[in-house]
């Protein structure tokens, strides 16, 4: 029996079951039955059809689902009410892409090889899907791993955090409720070694990961072969600001991208390198923002930053923060524990760049503010972590826009937004550790469906 | 029983306007007034077009998911009112009863579609640098709305050819005027009452105006509209592009279509394909079935299969279920094509069966063979009740006779061999080849059109945005490139 707390009291919300093999094994039977027998298969307007039915629940349910993951997840309930509205509009987006899922003609007359022959193709659903998501946008990362699954055609299992399995086991229920038949998706809690079992099972098709660079490295080294995969894991994501750019945006937008669920956000602002010339005014600007974020219960109307998903990431974010102070940085605002699960929102200037807190995720509410003077020093340094993820510049000129985008070591670069933008339909990928294969809903409708060909001699 | 309402307005930029009610709607199979609507002089459609050219920077302006729910709406709307749409069409057009809810289904389905189209409006980025003097210079284009745009649809499919200018129209974001056929206006003006709900639509985003072909110059000839797209009959068609000025045209002709039975088909099937190809609504589709080629080996067989199941075909009140075959259009039209069977049969045609005209309208469905290929019957459009029989013995030999006439919109082929399908898809003259299919097959997502006399340009959602849109290329040089 696994208990659901709420992560700023600890109270008990809730408890789900845990499945062992016996009944993760017999998921993943049905699901590969489903997918053998091709007379079976759903018709695109039938999935299309569920999929509008979902999202239609899921609209009458706004509340309650922003409630839940305010309530199981930490997130602040401004927040938790917009990942709804994304998830919903992950649902339509699926919908939208499945009219779009299409083969196209390869030219054969290239060479006389090709002569008399007409080639085309089509896309087919990849097989069992199993995702294993994470804990901090409890329902829209269901949505990005099990709608597109729904949406090409594929049987998906999928196993939420530990920490917020209630959004994910009430979405695949309201599919459910939405006419899917249930062994074409089925929510499973389990222990570690039953999910690695899961993972590694050699009837699954297609792996989605989300959640840390260790865990999802690891598991892909002992996928089976033939299972393809997608891992989506976090950074220390860089954000350079140059003198020119528009200073209320920027603090706006940084106190965002910063802090906004505590910081635990992939793309979270974790380093920003700012100009030397607006350095310290800037800093003092963006602490008087920083220190009136209200820390509290997420579930309470008008706070800001929620607790951290558990008592141990708070000492971990500790430690850290400490570790930077021993070795000269200077702590600007917050910089300790509030209660075993709030950790204060801070501001550190100029950490070392070989620091705990400058090289590697903290996925907590703190940003690092570095001085440059040139700004492809700023750039040299953004890059020279083992993560590439999002990145941003916030700049009047776009000279620097381009020459950032062109060298800096990201997925996407935004200009003159915070590096944790995005839109649910847009590619989002990690690379270097932070991850393999794209996502984004229409991206993981392509990665969940290869492309047959039919060749004609005639 | 579904009721009209006794008059209808026009909709000029987005409001309901009643300046008068001049235009008469009969009910096509009593041949009773059925309801009148608004009728719009120059002067309103003048009006129209100034609200069109106001409308086109915001229509531009608006996001894609604003244009989505603006069709998610009208699809929510229609499966709403549909009993009642299909009732209009049911009396406006004469069309039987089963056949309209067809219609309406595709309707909703073409808006469904141009929702899902409006959000992935993609353009794409091109690495410049091909040469050395393009070094650090990149494009990117993507696409913008044409302008306003001006629509002319037919009466056989009242709200889906109408739907598929409109939707495409929104999904990109042109404003538009739009002249419905004066026998069927109905279709288009409830459309515009359902667009009008929709307060996120600048004021001059459409219009949908009844107006006689007198009247109605503007539609073609003014230069403030960037674009005229039509659907209709060949003759006006090719007459309008030729007053259209500068701008875009796109015209949804129709043809003498042609399908191919060959020794090997499933004749059960094709019979029952082809009957519907060849009469449902009366024929009166731009890709009805005019044309059967069947096989020498099967000829007798199959014409004896075909005429039995046209003879059976029950005619009537289109608003009774079991009504296959309704009223034609007019009067004049029924008279039209019952002269060109006449003269057919004059000129050597053998009638298989129907032939008859009574109540005006109400031709049978008509089945001629050995008619000459220059025959009007044959040669033209029938736009009726109306197909020819004739054999081939060699599959090549066939494929030139569906080649053999100035249309070629689609063509459809009942064969189990490969090889001929491919030869087919290459050697035949037209937009599409439907393979164990008739002719007239069409799901609203296609690439739909014709070439030679059938027409210019597809339509089909994607590809009506694509002509609803320019080009805009950003070509961006980088200070310090490299």
């Amino acid at each position: 029996m696994l208990e659901v707390v709420n992560p700023y009291d600890r109270s008990v919300i809730g408890s789900v079951e845990l499945d062992d093999w016996a009944t993760v094994d017999s998921y993943l039977e049905t699901a590969r039955n489903l997918y053998r027998d091709k007379a079976g298969w759903m018709q695109p307007y039938e999935r299309e059809d569920i999929l509008r039915r979902a999202a239609k629940i899921m609209e009458e349910r706004k509340e309650h689902l922003a409630f839940q993951i305010a309530n199981e997840g930490g997130k602040p309930l401004v927040d938790a009410r917009v990942e709804v509205d994304r998830a919903i509009n992950g649902m339509e987006l699926c919908i939208s892409e499945i009219g779009a899922q299409a083969g196209r003609e390869i030219p054969m007359g290239l060479s006389s090889a090709g002569n008399n022959r007409l080639a085309f193709t089509v896309r087919e659903p990849i097989g069992p899907v199993v995702a294993i998501s994470a804990f901090n946008h409890p329902l829209n990362l269901i949505v990005h791993q099990v709608a597109p699954a729904v949406a090409t055609g594929c049987p998906v299992i999928v196993k939420p955090a530990d920490d917020t399995p209630l959004s994910a086991i009430e979405f695949v229920s309201i599919l459910h409720e939405a006419g899917l038949p249930k062994g074409w998706c089925r929510a499973t809690c389990c222990d570690l070694e039953v999910a690695e079992k899961l993972v590694t099972d050699p009837r699954v098709a297609f792996f989605t990961f989300i959640g840390s660079a260790k865990v999802g490295w690891m598991l892909r080294s002992k996928l089976a072969p033939g299972t393809r995969c997608t891992l989506e894991h976090g950074g220390v994501a860089p954000v350079i600001i140059e003198p020119g750019a528009k200073r209320s945006d920027v603090l706006d937008s940084v106190t965002k991208g910063g802090y906004y669920h505590s910081g635990q956000v992939c793309v979270s602002v974790q380093r920003a390198f700012v100009h030397e010339s607006i350095f310290d005014e800037f800093a003092e600007e963006l602490a008087e923002r920083v220190k009136a974020l209200r820390v509290g219960n997420a579930i309470e109307e008008d706070v800001d930053c929620g607790p951290l998903i558990r008592p141990h990431e708070v000492d971990r974010v500790e430690k850290w923060v400490d570790e930077a102070r021993e070795a000269g940085a200077k702590i600007l605002c917050g910089g300790k524990r509030i209660s075993d699960t709030c950790y204060e929102p801070t501001i550190i200037l100029n950490p070392p760049a070989d620091s705990t807190i400058s090289t590697t995720e903290v996925f907590g509410p703190v940003v690092c503010l570095y001085t440059y003077s040139e700004l492809d020093d700023a750039i040299s340094r953004a890059n020279s972590v083992e993560y590439s993820f999002q990145a941003a510049i916030f700049t009047d000129k776009i000279d620097s826009g381009m020459h950032t985008f062109r060298n800096i070591n990201a997925s996407a670069v935004m200009v003159n937004d915070h590096s944790a933008f995005r839109v649910d339909w847009m590619p989002f990928a990690g690379q270097k550790q932070s991850g393999l294969g794209v996502g984004g809903i229409p991206a993981t409708m392509h990665e969940m469906t290869h492309e047959k060909m039919l060749v004609v001699n005639s | 029983m579904q009721k009209l309402k006794d008059t209808y307005p026009l909709y000029l930029n987005n409001k309901a306007a009643q300046p008068n009610t001049d235009l008469e709607v009969t009910d096509k199979f009593t041949g009773k007034v059925a309801f009148r609507t608004a009728l719009a002089s120059p002067e309103i459609i003048e009006e129209a077009i100034e609200g069109a050219e106001r409308a086109a920077k915001p229509m531009a302006r608006l996001a894609s998911y604003e244009k989505q729910d603006v069709l998610n709406h009208c699809v929510a709307r229609f499966k709403e009112r549909f009993e009642e749409l299909a009732y209009a069409l049911c009396v406006e057009a004469g069309k039987p009863i089963n056949d309209a809810e067809g219609e309406v289904t595709r309707l909703i389905d073409t808006f469904r579609i141009a929702a899902e189209e409006a959000v992935r409006n993609y353009g794409e980025v091109q690495p410049l640098d091909i040469s050395a003097r393009a070094k650090g210079y990149m494009g990117m284009w993507k696409r913008v709305p044409i302008g306003p745009c001006s629509f002319i649809s037919p009466f056989n499919f009242p709200l889906n050819l109408a739907a598929h200018k409109i939707a495409p129209a929104i999904a990109m974001g042109c404003p538009f005027v739009m002249k419905p056929a004066s026998k069927t206006p109905l279709g288009a003006i409830i459309m515009g009452e359902v667009l009008a709900e929709c307060d996120i639509l600048p004021e001059g985003a459409f219009s949908i105006l009844p107006a006689s072909r007198d009247g109605a110059d503007l539609f073609t000839t003014d230069e403030r509209l960037k674009m005229l797209s039509f659907t209709g009959s060949p003759g006006v068609g090719w007459d309008l592009k030729a007053k259209a000025g500068k701008k875009k045209v796109i015209l949804e002709l129709g043809g003498n279509a042609a399908v191919i039975v060959d020794k090997d088909a499933d004749l059960d099937h094709a019979l029952e394909r082809i009957i519907i190809g060849a009469f449902y609504q009366s024929g009166q589709s731009c890709i009805g079935v005019q044309r059967i080629i069947i096989h020498e080996d099967i000829y007798d067989e199959f014409k004896e299969m075909l005429v039995k199941k046209t003879e059976r075909l029950v005619s009537g009140d289109p608003k009774d279920k079991n009504t296959f075959i309704g009223p034609m259009i007019s009067n004049s039209e029924a008279e039209r094509l019952k002269g060109w069977i006449d003269d057919a049969v004059d000129g050597g045609a053998k009638l298989l069966c129907g032939g008859e005209l009574s109540d005006g309208n109400m031709l049978q469905a008509t089945l001629l063979e050995d008619v000459d290929r220059h025959a009007d019957a044959n040669w033209e459009e029938a736009f009726g009740p109306l197909a020819n029989l004739s054999k081939f013995s060699d599959f090549d030999a066939a494929l030139e006779q569906v080649n053999d006439s100035k249309f070629g919109l689609q063509a459809g082929i009942f064969t189990r061999d490969i090889h001929k399908v491919l030869d087919a898809w290459d050697e035949l003259d037209v937009g599409g080849v439907v393979i164990n299919d008739m002719s007239s097959y069409r799901v609203d997502n296609m690439p739909y059109g014709g070439v030679k006399d059938s027409g210019l340009g597809r339509e089909g959602i994607r590809f009506a945005m694509e002509d609803m849109s320019e080009i805009r290329n950003l070509i961006i040089r980088r200070e310090n490139a490299g």
